[in-house]
């Protein structure tokens, strides 16, 4: 068994200081509270936020060869994907393996911050379901039946449930035979999915696709009307709807995040040591308690408030869920900037030599690994704490915002003070695990 | 027509699994131990006692260094002592890894890049190692058996 947490990667990141540690979490209970009580008293961000784009770039993007050539380049890189995964060396110097918990699952979250909704626009699996709706005369948006709208986002929890198990908990994360079995399951479900409900089970059920546009909602994009916009990224998290298994998607991530982190901590490893039960079987246990454990503590959050008569309170959890977004994705930061950097270039190097005999197809693979924070820790862990704290006060707005639109006047206040020590909680939580890392 | 679609998207699917469980046969497993070619080219063997392994880094080594810090390392009846300690050590010193064990076996040290350095039978002659890169590194017993032995906290 390998015990470092991820498949991949060499030596992990230095703790952070408890200095850096304190100061972040206090500057965060600091902040929260300021938030509460003098930020804005009436919802401040409306549907007609945001300036159109530059007409140059909205001309370019409105070209009907634009988005067949980000699906041209999903389709390259995934086609890529199966033939290193089918034909590559059973080593962990198989592209394949950077290519998918390095390029895209972490990967997920620069992208999507700086595109918006990425995987939506080159995702494999909507190419494959237009191509066999086109072959068949059909369209790609219809199936054979209605998804059922009270399912909403509980597939994709449950996909990025499963992810996260591959990476974190099975024993054969780094077993080529594994992880291709694992995304041909992926494929296989995502095809049928979208010729049994259209393609809108993708922006339901795709783990990827629905982690990649909640994330993408913290970014400057918006569509309005069929017309881009910039907007900002708190009016656009602002604007994500609420629905079933919000709180899943979110908790996964946050508490997979949070187990990836405490699975490395020497306390937990010690403990597993010097336990007399099955190391897998403790891991697996403890995945599963971080994830439920996190939407735990965001639904009693959220449901800890007064509410209007006709307000049910078993709504507000899926309501307030996606103000964790940008804790997730600070915390995503902290823990993965610098192994995405590592390993994400390194996988360009081994990109060049598919087979791993020697080939150099690309030219890339005499480029060297991008270590720059490995060797400056101390501003790696400035930088770790800066995001950690940034999403903490993003989130917080962002419930704050929420609150105003769907609580009854008197318990605005009050009522986001439960959410609001949720948030401290995970984010001293967070910060406690990068200090004892 | 959508019954079509269906009907080749579950053929798709299952020639997928089929070609995912397929192929892996081979050799399960093979994949954490290889080494990658990536890795130092100063490979350890077991009798040769010294063993230079300081990994070519980007930066010079800081501080001269005038001790190694020592970390005995006992292996007997399928225990290991340390097992998972964390040790402080500079950013370029010296680790002397002293290996007592009643089998021959071999450490898998996740440095970047890692490295692999065994060791016979008996009392071993110090395992040197040097590390001018900041960060966690892991030192795993890999054979005869799995399991930590000490984390270095390179600062």
């Amino acid at each position: 068994m390998d015990l470092t947490a991820h498949g991949l990667g060499g030596q992990q990141d230095l703790p952070i200081s408890l200095g850096l540690a304190v100061a972040g979490a206090v500057a965060a209970l600091i902040v929260s509270f300021t938030v509460l009580a003098l930020a804005w008293r009436r919802p401040r961000y409306a549907a007609t936020d945001g300036h159109p784009v530059p007409a140059a770039l909205d001309r370019l993007l409105s070209y009907p060869a634009f988005p067949i050539a980000l699906r041209l380049l999903g389709m390259v890189v995934f086609l890529y994907t199966v033939t290193v995964a089918v034909f590559g060396v059973e080593q962990i110097i198989n592209p394949f393996f950077g290519i998918v918990y390095v390029w895209l699952w972490v990967g997920i979250v620069p992208m999507s911050l700086l595109f918006g909704p990425f995987y939506k626009a080159i995702s494999p699996v909507r190419t494959i379901n237009m191509l066999f709706a086109r072959a068949a005369g059909g369209v790609p948006d219809e199936g054979l039946y209605r998804y059922p709208e009270r399912l909403g986002y509980w597939p994709a929890a449950l996909g990025i449930f499963a992810f996260v198990w591959l990476e974190l908990v099975s024993r054969s994360s780094t077993e080529l035979s594994s992880v291709r079995l694992w995304f041909a399951v992926y494929v296989g479900v995502m095809v049928v999915g979208g010729a049994l409900f259209g393609s809108g089970f993708y922006a339901r059920a795709d783990p990827f696709e629905v982690y990649s546009t909640l994330v993408g909602k913290a970014s400057v994009w918006a569509v309005r009307e069929g017309r881009l916009i910039v907007t900002s990224p708190l009016a656009n998290l602002s604007s994500i709807e609420p629905r079933p298994g919000l709180i899943g998607v979110v908790g996964v991530l946050f508490g997979s995040t949070g187990y990836d982190s405490f699975g490395d901590s020497p306390t937990y490893v010690s403990f597993v040591q010097g336990s007399q039960i099955n190391g897998n079987l403790i891991n697996n246990v403890t995945l599963v308690a971080f994830c439920l454990g996190a939407m735990a503590i965001i639904a009693l959050g959220c449901v800890l408030t007064g509410v209007g008569p006709e307000q049910r309170r078993r709504d507000l959890p899926n309501a307030f869920a996606h103000s964790i977004v940008p804790i997730v994705v600070g915390y995503v930061v902290a823990h993965y900037l610098n192994y995405f950097l590592e390993v994400g270039s390194r996988t360009i190097q081994q990109a060049s030599d598919p087979f791993s005999d020697g080939s150099d197809y690309l030219g890339t693979t005499n480029w060297s690994d991008i270590t720059y924070l490995a060797y400056h820790p101390t501003l790696l862990a400035n930088i770790k704490v800066g995001a950690v704290v940034f999403g903490h006060i993003t989130a917080a707005i962002v419930a704050h915002e929420r609150a105003l639109h769907l609580l009854p006047v008197r318990h605005q206040l009050t009522g986001q003070l439960p959410l609001l020590l949720a948030m401290v909680g995970f984010t001293s939580g967070g910060l406690l695990l990068l200090f004892s890392s | 027509m959508s019954s079509h679609r269906l009907l080749a998207s579950l053929v798709g699917m299952f020639s997928l699994v089929l070609a995912g469980c397929g192929g892996g046969d081979g050799e399960p497993g093979g994949t954490v131990a290889s080494d990658p070619p990536r890795q130092s080219t100063t490979a350890s063997s077991p009798t040769a006692g010294l063993v230079p392994t300081s990994e070519a880094a980007e930066q010079p080594t800081s501080a001269p260094v005038d001790e190694a810090v020592v970390i005995e390392v006992v292996v007997a009846d399928g225990a290991v002592t340390p097992a998972g300690e964390r040790i402080s050590v500079d950013r370029g010193g010296a680790v002397a890894l002293v290996v007592t064990s009643d089998v021959a076996g071999e450490f898998h040290v996740h440095s970047s890049p890692e490295s692999y350095e065994g060791f016979a039978a008996g009392t071993n002659a110090p395992i040197e190692l040097q590390f001018d890169r900041p960060g966690l590194i892991e030192i795993e017993l890999h054979e005869p058996f799995e399991g930590p032995v000490v984390e270095l906290e390179v600062s």
